[in-house]
C-alpha cells in the first residue's frame, strides 16, 4: 500500500510549474531531492493542502483529502523549511498549543525530547538557533504521533551530533510499518543512512523515482586520468575536474588503465544524473 | 481520531499563531492605517457617524484582518483535524465576536482617553470638565437617515468580504485603506465646506433629490458585494 500516492499534481506559479505524479510507499523512508527551485517545498506544501490553487489527486493512506478532512490532518505532520507558528511565543506556548489541537500529542515524550535536546521551554522560538528552531519544529510533528511525517530540510543547519540524532528519532518513528516518510534534503549523506527509496526532481517534475539500494547496485562511480572511447560510449554524467573524469556507469567491470571503480553515495549518482539530463 | 477543537482554542490559535509572516509590510500597513483613521474618526471627529454605520465598519475592520490571517500558509491553524463546515462557522462567529470586542474595547478606549483629558483639564484650570454642555446631543437623523446609516454598513462589510478575497496582495492593502480614506475626506469636507455641525451629516440625506432611489440602489449594491463576498469567501475557506 502506498501512504501517498499523487496523481497528476499541479501547481502553478507565474514562473514555474509542479507537475508531479508519485507513488510513497508505507513503511518506508523516501528521500526527495533536488536542485534549489526543482519543486521540492512546493510539492510538502502541496501535499499539506498549502498551496491556494493546485489540481490533480493525492490519496492519504488510500484516502481521498475530500470528505476525510478531520482523518487527514490528524495523522499527517509535517517540518516545513522554517517554523510555521508565531516564532515570539514561547516554546511552551506552542507545545501547548498542539496539545489542544491533536489530542494523540504524547507530551511525555515530548518532555523527554525536549531535555534531550536542551531547549528551553521558556524561551521564546525566535530566539531559538535556526538548528534548535528545526530540533523544536520535529519534535512538535513526532509528538503528534502522525502516520505520514513529511520533511522538508529537516537537518539544515544542525551539527552533525544532533543531526545523528535526527536520523535515529526518524528511524524509530519507522519502527511501525504503517509510517510513511518523505524526506526533501540537500544533505544526501542522511539518505544514504536511512532512505529506502529516492525521488529525484528536476523543474517540477519527479525525473526519477528508484529503490536505493537497487539503483546504487545498478550503477558504478568511475575516476580515471583519461576517457578511451569504450569508456566514452557507456558514461553517464561526465564530470572534468584537474584529476581527470568522474562519471557513472552501468557496466559493473569498466576497463581501462589507472581506473577506480566504486558503489557511488546518493550525493555522486546525484550529481552524475544531474549532470546528463543537463547535457541532455 | 483527534477530536473537535473548541472554537474558543480556534479563534485564539487563529489570532496568536497567525501573525508569523501571514501578512506581509502593505497588509500590515494597511490595517494600522486603518486602525489609525478608525481612532481618529471615533477620539476626534466628534459624532459623525451613527451607530450602525460604525457596526459595519468595525465589521469590515474584523473581516479584514481575520481573513488577512487566514491567508497565511504555511499557518497551523490550517493544519488543525476540523471538518471545512466546522472552519467556516468558527470564522464567521469570529468575525462577529471580533467586530464586538474591539467596538467594546474602542469605546473603552475612548471613555479612558476623555477621563484623562477630563482630569488634566481640572488639575490645570480646575474648570469641571465632567459635566456635558446642554444641547450637544447628536439629532435625531430620521429614518431615511437611520437607513442611509445601516446600508453603510453593510457597504463596508460588503467591500471588505471581497477586498478580503481577492488574490493580489498589493491590490488588496491599497483597497483596505480605499474603504475609509475617501469616506473620512468626505465627512471632513461636507463638515467642514458645508459649515454644517457633526453629527448632522446624515440630515443631509434628506436633502437628495429622489434620495429613496440612492437608498435602493445602495441596498442592492450592498446586498450584492455581501452575497458575492460571502460565497468566494466560503469558497476560500474550504478550500
Amino acid at each position: 500500500m502506498n501512504g501517498l500516492e499523487i496523481n497528476d499534481l499541479s501547481v502553478t506559479f507565474k514562473t514555474f510549474r509542479l507537475d508531479a505524479t508519485l507513488q510513497v510507499p508505507q513503511g518506508c523512508i523516501t528521500g526527495l531531492i533536488g536542485r534549489n527551485g526543482a519543486g521540492k517545498s512546493t510539492l510538502i506544501k502541496a501535499i499539506m493542502r498549502q498551496q491556494e490553487e493546485m489540481s490533480g489527486s493525492i490519496l492519504y493512506d488510500g484516502l481521498p483529502f475530500k470528505g476525510n478532512e478531520r482523518e487527514i490532518l490528524s495523522k499527517i505532520a509535517c517540518v516545513f523549511d522554517s517554523p510555521h507558528f508565531n516564532v515570539f511565543c514561547k516554546a511552551e506556548i506552542i507545545i501547548k498549543f498542539y496539545r489542544k489541537i491533536f489530542s494523540s500529542f504524547d507530551m511525555e515524550l515530548c518532555r523527554s525530547l525536549m531535555e534531550q535536546f536542551s531547549l528551553p521551554l521558556k524561551q521564546r522560538v525566535r530566539d531559538y538557533s535556526l538548528g534548535m528552531q528545526k530540533k523544536f519544529c520535529l519534535i512538535l510533528a513526532l509528538c503528534q504521533k502522525p502516520s505520514i511525517l513529511l520533511l522538508d530540510e529537516p537537518t539544515s543547519g544542525i551539527d552533525p551530533y544532533d543531526r545523528g540524532s535526527i536520523v535515529e528519532l526518524i528511524q524509530q518513528f519507522m519502527l511501525d510499518e504503517t509510517h510513511t516518510v518523505l524526506f526533501s534534503t540537500h544533505i544526501t549523506e542522511d539518505l544514504d543512512k536511512i532512505a529506502d527509496y529516492i525521488a529525484i526532481m528536476q523543474e517540477g517534475k519527479i525525473d526519477l523515482f528508484e529503490q536505493k539500494d537497487a539503483l546504487l547496485e545498478e550503477y558504478r562511480l568511475v575516476q580515471c586520468p583519461y576517457l578511451t572511447e569504450k569508456l566514452q560510449e557507456e558514461a553517464i554524467g561526465v564530470r572534468k575536474s584537474m584529476f581527470g573524469y568522474t562519471f557513472l556507469t552501468k557496466n559493473r567491470e569498466p576497463e581501462g588503465e589507472d581506473i577506480l571503480v566504486k558503489s557511488p553515495t546518493v550525493e555522486e549518482f546525484f550529481i552524475h544524473f544531474l549532470g546528463e539530463e543537463e547535457q541532455k | 481520531m483527534s477530536k473537535n477543537i473548541g472554537f474558543f482554542d480556534y479563534i485564539v490559535t487563529l489570532l496568536t499563531t497567525g501573525w508569523n509572516r501571514s501578512l506581509d509590510k502593505r497588509e500590515w500597513e494597511s490595517i494600522l492605517c486603518l486602525t489609525f483613521l478608525m481612532a481618529v474618526l471615533v477620539l476626534f471627529g466628534g459624532d459623525p457617524m451613527p451607530v450602525f454605520c460604525i457596526f459595519g465598519a468595525y465589521g469590515a475592520l474584523s473581516i479584514l484582518i481575520l481573513l488577512s490571517l487566514t491567508r497565511s500558509k504555511p499557518a497551523l491553524f490550517h493544519l488543525i483535524p476540523i471538518t471545512p463546515r466546522r472552519k467556516t462557522v468558527y470564522l464567521f462567529l469570529g468575525m462577529l465576536f471580533f467586530t464586538i470586542g474591539v467596538m467594546i474595547a474602542t469605546i473603552l478606549v475612548e471613555l479612558l482617553v476623555a477621563g484623562i483629558i477630563c482630569l488634566i483639564v481640572f488639575a490645570t484650570s480646575g474648570e469641571n470638565a465632567f459635566v456635558f454642555e446642554e444641547g450637544s446631543a447628536i439629532p435625531p437623523i430620521g429614518l431615511q437617515g437611520t437607513l442611509f446609516s445601516v446600508i453603510l454598513g453593510l457597504l463596508f462589510v460588503g467591500a471588505a468580504l471581497l477586498i478580503a478575497t481577492l488574490k493580489n496582495r498589493k491590490l488588496r492593502g491599497i483597497l483596505t485603506v480605499s474603504i475609509w480614506a475617501p469616506l473620512y475626506a468626505l465627512l471632513q469636507i461636507l463638515t467642514s465646506v458645508g459649515n454644517i455641525e457633526k453629527g448632522k451629516i446624515f440630515l443631509l440625506f434628506d436633502t437628495i433629490p429622489h434620495s429613496e432611489v440612492v437608498l435602493i440602489v445602495l441596498s442592492v449594491a450592498a446586498a450584492a458585494m455581501i452575497v458575492f463576498g460571502t460565497v468566494k469567501m466560503i469558497k476560500q475557506i474550504k478550500n
